[in-house]
């Protein structure tokens, strides 16, 4: 059992940056804030230069790129609030496993890293004000683990090695079952469907900071993960394929759905992140190149996207002390940027161009058309329908209507709003030059069979169609200018209080809130009864129960009755006194 | 050379003492308990040495060899299960100082020692009488301590441990007469050299018998029903007593007899081993009170050291013991933490505790990490361990069940840390102890490699009887 | 030369709209027996709203949001063939490209209207998001079994693939995905029964409430864009391949029955139109593809 020496440095680094700056938060506030960033940066530029990062294959380089950015960031968030000292270390420690498990090359590594990234997620959100989300967390992912554990064992016995292209080694029938297995393993780590109970939760409750971790990096386990599991395995994928790709296309559909009915901002990002993950899945789990590079792709811009989404969520709550969207709303006047940040986050969480959400889900939708399963095609879409529906919600009860708190609130902190800047550029690039990710996993991809799929930076080329993603940002800068320039000539306007013209000149109290937020989609609520009334969550209540049944049947042997005990012990002699009569000679 | 024996004379002269200074001193007797572990850690210590290079360590009575004399032995697995009894109950009697002792402390301290009396006795005899006798010593001192606050569970529970364990030493005892009558001896190794003689139907009866005799000691399914009860009926303090420590001596006892004696049964270990680890587990899941559920997690993992020693491999041997330490540290540190935070169990009066009280709750939440089998924790290695020297039939069962512990624990921290806290006990002292706890299963998670080495090195004497045979009666000549 | 195609296209669409717009008045009011406005009234407004001083306004993202309506459907048109003629950037407009442009202008209208934080224009937008899952998703099923035979999704070949005979049409191929597709496109011009995000009886005009001015004057020539916009591509999938008089031929006489059924219709409450949308016009699509794969 050799594991693997830069995976232990770099985890090594990052906890004695986390203690450093836990001591320093020690000291005081504000030398933990300026240690927490100096140390975190200097981390993962020493991590990053030290151990040759960029001369790792493809996929885990990329993977290396985008968890830096999102820890950046998300260290950026921390450092921004009244981050709880202890909240730095475990911080630190979960970045550090991360890094680690992706630098990994074997299933030792793998596993331990694994494990320890759950168990500095559960320490992080359990030393918070809520909790429960942190005991979901690990119930599930410990269970993850032991799943994961099962697949050790198996590649283990069967080839009597540890790194990853033992699989290579297996019998077909082996190798999807170890497939099976380790697929399981990381849907769990991303949320899939039958899955993700503990993903809500979890994210509510853990510190904004490390929410955009977990979103944005920890997920991307899960992702790197399923993508090893499918590209070890190669063509005897295929077979169970299918049923990947509909496990994703479920969660993607009913996920949005769940995230329209949320409440409350973080757990509609939730689920929001559920959904998108679900793209994830769909991709991996058709494994051909295009539909793994759309996949990857994706998992880059849900990685971009959707912690920029948890950080301007958390920029809020830094000024509002709330991330319930039935009592913010208004904020575009007080924090601009944090706006345009979260505006962009919902556009390319709708899969508009010209962001980074846009080429990954066209990559995906062009796959499926060849793939030519009118089903998952078409619930595809209606899972980018409600993406559309759950992001205009958030933008809505966020940053539009009346203005509801009682005080004015600033714009959010200067880190913060550097974590941003920090998303929206690769945003944008990315999402006029998506060739730019590509290149990462050109290589790999390979194994998987090639529909004829091409690319340059700007543009991609299938054998449906070819894009040019840069003429269609392009083009769609150009009319918006017309636009804006159509609308400066008609002359200026006056700004007149809300309630001037709909209230008309009736006299009303300002503590009647007159605008309509709670419950947004009822009308969906209504229609879709039918689907959320089955919750997977009373199915585990069930199972749980089920062992609890079992446990009863058990009970009665424990009578509380010494008689029986004593007639137990007898009885156990008798029995086996028999056996061995009878002839039981495995016993001796 | 320090003879073994000394260990055992310190703590029944201390015992005796505590007694006597108890006379006079009504408060201060509780301050004899740490010196007496601090003592006996001593002397571990400096007996370690020859041990740890290979060697046995013996002690004879009246001057004879062994066969001709009743035997103490300190081989490298007796040393690592007995420098963890003295460890832990060293932990236990500071955190009993602070926390205090049970009264009259004048009957509680010479028990607790005459506790370790018995464990240390029968992890250090060579002789199966002797073996018997300390049973015994460990028996009665075990159902006092049980019905020590004399309230109707304790007393309940003391009187279900006395009989079943009364059944047990006697099965036992029938055993050793058999074993007596067929080889004329009662030396440990001399038996084991000799076991040939026995005819083969008498064996494995003596092997049953010698399970069924053991099995309650070691908690192992179906022997096993007094656990629960006794556990939940003492005062907590005891029952930490009781699942860290004393549950490690009948284990010992159990594999000692059964690998170096008889040479025999490890099959029927493991399928025992199966059996209490699922029937435990799904009935902690089921339980409500919170004592009774660590009871039967103790159980569990009894029943999982005894898969690991009944695989019987080099590995799998080394694995039961390292789950032996996890599980005692993991368990010192449960039950203490339960102890300070409350003194009612149920799962509703355990509700949101750990806010309220939140240094032991932590330890808690660690330990159960550790027990778990997560990284950070020496639990991990264990776990780790285990399952590659598992065989393959067992490892669905296996981890089927690991799930269904991390299920039920879950569940009782998320009671914990819960909700409205009830006003229940609020006295809450000092708990640096079981932060210590803590510490030493995160520290021995990183000295890890050295404790495997220790284990391995006890593994041989259960692996190749006639080392140990060897070493006991010819080593000398 | 590229951009003035694309100036003239933009500039006749918006012509083409109004009119379109101010026929439809024009017929309404005849079905309704009454004379009705002049069929170029719908300049008249155009004009005289742009030419109002000092419109009210809510705020930034209130004075955005008829832009980004505006600019975003400019943006989707560029990307639909229109007629025969040359495609008008190189890649010919793909099907996934239009559909997420397509969304940027209610988007706009959405974002604007939110900020106006006047509570009938806040239910007029949930209102349109959530019919928005019943007409897109239908839309798309019913144009799948034509993406899937073509093995493509560029419009423009999907469009000239059906020029040449009758029955090379999609709408004779595909009977029930035209069917559907006609629905969901009724719909998406927000005609009756589909009308709940406006429904000017019951919540004053949805999101346009506050709205006046020049940013009415855009959200005019948007929505004078969108009827083109969202007819031409019904036109494209199903009665593609002609020239562009017959594509704007056949736009307009799909708008015009759009507009003679609103005139009779009553509107759906809003859940039963998302229903309505899941049973008949869905299974009507499914009908195909079932056929289709048969």
């Amino acid at each position: 059992m050799m594991v693997n020496l830069g995976s232990i440095l770099i985890f090594t680094t990052f906890i004695l940056a986390g203690l450093l700056t836990y001591f320093l938060a020690r000291v005081s506030k504000m030398s933990g804030r300026i240690g927490g960033a100096l140390t975190g940066l200097f981390s993962i530029i020493f991590v990053y230069l030290f151990f040759h990062i960029y001369s790792l294959p493809g996929v885990q380089n990329l993977m290396f790129l985008l968890i830096g950015l999102v820890y950046v960031s998300s260290l950026f968030l921390l450092v921004s609030k009244e981050t709880p000292p202890i909240q730095y270390l475990l911080f630190s420690g979960a970045a550090g496993s991360t890094f680690a498990f992706i630098n990994g090359l074997d299933f030792i590594t793998a596993f331990i890293f694994l494990e320890l990234s759950t168990v500095f997620v559960f320490l992080s959100i359990v030393s918070g004000d809520r909790k429960k989300g942190g005991f979901l967390y690990l119930l599930f992912n410990g269970t993850g683990g032991l799943l994961f554990l099962y697949l050790l064992y198996f590649i283990y016995m069967k080839t009597g090695r540890f790194d990853y292209s033992a699989i290579a080694f297996l019998k077909p029938d082996e190798k999807i079952l170890a497939l099976t297995i380790g697929f399981l393993t990381f849907a769990i780590k991303m949320g899939t469907m039958p899955f993700h109970i503990w993903q809500p939760y979890a994210y509510r409750d853990a510190d904004n900071g490390i929410t955009v971790f977990l979103s944005g990096a920890i997920s991307k386990i899960g992702v790197f993960g399923a993508f090893l599991m499918v590209f070890l395995q190669g063509s005897s994928f295929r077979i169970s394929g299918n049923v990947y790709a509909y496990l994703g296309v479920i969660t993607a559909v009913l996920a949005g759905l769940y995230a329209l009915l949320q409440e409350d901002a973080k757990r509609l990002l939730a689920y929001s992140s559920l959904s998108q993950l679900g793209y994830v899945v769909i991709g991996l789990g058709l494994a051909n190149s295009l539909s793994i590079s759309g996949a990857i792709l994706h998992a880059v811009s849900h990685g971009i996207f959707e912690s920029l989404l948890f950080l301007v969520v958390g920029a809020v709550y830094i000024r509002t002390k709330t991330t319930d969207l039935n009592k913010l709303g208004g904020l575009i006047t007080y924090m601009p940027i944090s706006f345009i940040a979260l505006l962009f986050g919902i556009i390319a969480t709708s899969g508009i161009p010209p962001t980074i959400g846009f080429p990954s889900k066209w990559m995906l939708y062009h796959a499926l058309v060849i793939n030519g399963d009118p089903v998952l095609l078409s619930l595809t879409f209606l899972a980018s329908i409600l993406a559309f529906l759950y992001s205009f919600r958030l933008v809505y009860s966020i940053f539009l209507g009346p203005y509801t708190l009682k005080e004015k609130v600033g714009e959010a902190p200067f880190p913060a709003l550097a974590g941003m800047v920090f998303f929206l550029l690769p945003l944008l690039i990315l999402g006029l030059f998506p060739g730019l990710v590509l290149k990462f996993i050109e290589l790999p991809v390979v194994r998987f069979g090639l529909p004829d799929f091409s690319f340059t930076p700007a543009t991609l080329k299938t054998p449906l169609a070819t894009v040019n993603f840069l003429t269609v940002g392009v083009v769609f800068i150009a009319w918006f200018v017309v636009a804006i320039l159509v609308y400066a000539f008609a002359g200026r306007s006056r700004w007149v209080p809300v309630k001037n013209n709909y209230t008309a000149a009736e006299a009303i109290e300002d503590e009647r809130i007159l605008h309509y937020t709670g419950d947004f989609y009822r009308f969906i609520r209504r229609d879709m009864n039918f689907l959320l009334r089955h919750s997977i969550q009373r199915f585990y209540r069930r199972l749980f129960n089920l062992f609890g049944v079992i446990g009863d049947g058990i009970s009665r042997i424990y009578t509380g009755d010494v008689r029986t005990y004593v007639y137990f012990i007898l009885l156990f002699i008798l029995i086996v006194l028999f056996k061995i009569k009878g002839g039981f000679p495995c016993l001796w | 050379m320090v003879s073994p024996t000394l260990l055992l004379a310190s703590l029944l002269g201390f015992a005796f003492l505590s007694g006597l200074i108890g006379i006079r001193f009504k408060k201060g007797v509780a301050y004899i308990l740490p010196i007496v572990f601090a003592v006996t850690l001593g002397l571990l210590i400096y007996m370690s040495r020859g041990v740890l290079d290979g060697g046995f360590l013996q002690g004879f009575t009246g001057g004879e060899k062994p066969p001709y004399s009743i035997n103490l032995v300190l081989t490298p697995f007796s040393l690592l299960i007995l420098f963890l009894v003295h460890t832990l109950s060293f932990l236990l009697s500071i955190h009993l100082l602070i926390r205090g002792v049970p009264e009259p402390a004048t009957k509680f301290v010479p028990l607790f020692i005459l506790n370790i009396l018995g464990v240390s006795g029968i992890i250090l005899t060579g002789d199966l009488f002797n073996l018997f006798v300390f049973l015994e010593i460990l028996s009665i001192s075990s159902v006092s301590l049980i019905g020590f606050m004399r309230d109707g569970k304790g007393l309940e529970g003391g009187l279900k441990y006395l009989i079943v364990g009364g059944v047990g030493s006697s099965l036992y005892l029938l055993a050793v007469i058999i074993l007596y009558k067929y080889t004329g001896t009662l030396n440990m190794a001399d038996v084991g050299m000799r076991i040939g003689e026995v005819p083969e139907g008498m064996r494995q009866f003596v092997m049953l018998l010698i399970i069924a005799g053991l099995g309650v000691e070691a908690e192992i399914f179906p022997f096993n029903m007094w656990v629960p009860d006794a556990y939940q009926g003492a005062d907590t303090r005891v029952t930490t007593l009781l699942a860290s420590i004393t549950s490690k001596a009948g284990m010992f006892g159990l594999v000692r007899v059964l690998f170096t004696v008889l040479g025999a049964g490890m099959n029927i270990l493991l399928y025992l081993g199966v059996i209490t680890f699922v029937i435990s587990e799904l009935m902690a899941l089921k339980t409500k009170n919170i004592k009774r559920v660590l009871a039967y997690s103790s159980m569990g993992q009894a029943g999982l050291a005894m898969i690991a020693f009944g695989i019987n491999t080099a590995s799998s041997i080394a694995t039961g013991m390292l789950l032996m330490i996890n599980h005692a540290v993991s368990k010192f540190v449960m039950f203490g933490s339960i102890e300070v935070l409350t003194d009612r169990f149920g799962l509703d009066d355990i509700k949101g505790i750990g806010l309220k009280i939140p240094v032991p709750a932590w330890s808690f939440l660690l330990a159960t990490l550790s027990l778990l089998g997560f990284p950070f924790f020496i639990g991990f290695w264990v776990k780790l361990n285990l399952i590659f020297s598992l065989k393959p039939y067992l490892l669905v069962p296996v981890l089927l069940i690991f799930a269904v512990e991390i299920a039920y624990y879950t569940r009782i921290l998320w009671t914990m840390f819960s909700g409205e806290a009830k006003m229940g006990k609020t006295l809450a002292g000092s708990s640096a102890v079981l932060l210590i706890g803590v510490v030493i299963v995160i520290a021995l998670a990183f000295v890890y490699p050295y404790i495997l080495n220790l284990s391995v090195k006890g593994t041989s004497e259960l692996l190749f009887r006639g080392l140990y045979i060897y070493h006991v009666l010819g080593g000398g000549l | 030369m590229l951009v003035v195609k694309a100036i003239l296209t933009a500039i006749l669409v918006i012509i083409l709209g109004l009119l379109y717009g101010g026929i439809a008045r024009k017929v309404t009011a005849r079905v309704h027996r009454r004379y009705g406005p002049p069929f170029y009234q719908n300049f008249i407004d155009v004009i005289k709203l742009f030419s109002k001083r000092l419109p009210t306004s809510h705020g930034v993202m209130f004075e955005l949001g008829p832009v980004m309506a505006f600019g975003g459907m400019l943006v989707s048109l560029m990307f639909l063939p229109v007629g025969r003629g040359n495609p008008l950037f190189t890649f010919e407009g793909d099907l996934f490209v239009l559909l997420y442009l397509i969304v940027v202008a209610p988007l706009g209208m959405a974002l604007g209207a939110g900020q106006a934080s006047n509570p009938n224009a806040t239910i007029g937008i949930a209102r349109g998001l959530t019919l928005m899952i019943g007409y897109e998703f239908v839309f798309f099923v019913s144009v799948l079994p034509i993406i899937k035979d073509m093995h493509t999704v560029n419009l423009f070949r999907i469009a000239m693939a059906q020029s040449g005979s009758l029955s090379s049409l999609n709408a004779v191929k595909y009977p029930f995905s035209f069917a559907a597709a006609l629905i969901s496109m009724h719909a998406m011009l927000g005609e009756k029964p589909f009308d709940q995000t406006v429904a000017p009886h019951e919540i004053a005009s949805g999101p346009m409430v506050e709205y006046g001015g020049k940013f009415l004057g855009l959200l005019q020539l948007y929505h004078a864009i969108a009827i083109i916009v969202e007819t031409g591509l019904v036109v494209t999938f199903f009665l593609g391949g002609f020239s562009m008089p017959v594509f704007f031929l056949l736009t307009f006489v799909l708008f015009i029955m759009a507009v003679i059924v609103n005139t009779v219709m009553p509107r759906f409450r809003i859940f039963q139109a998302v229903q309505f949308f899941f049973l008949l016009p869905l299974v009507l699509a499914v009908i195909n593809i079932i056929i289709n794969a048969g």
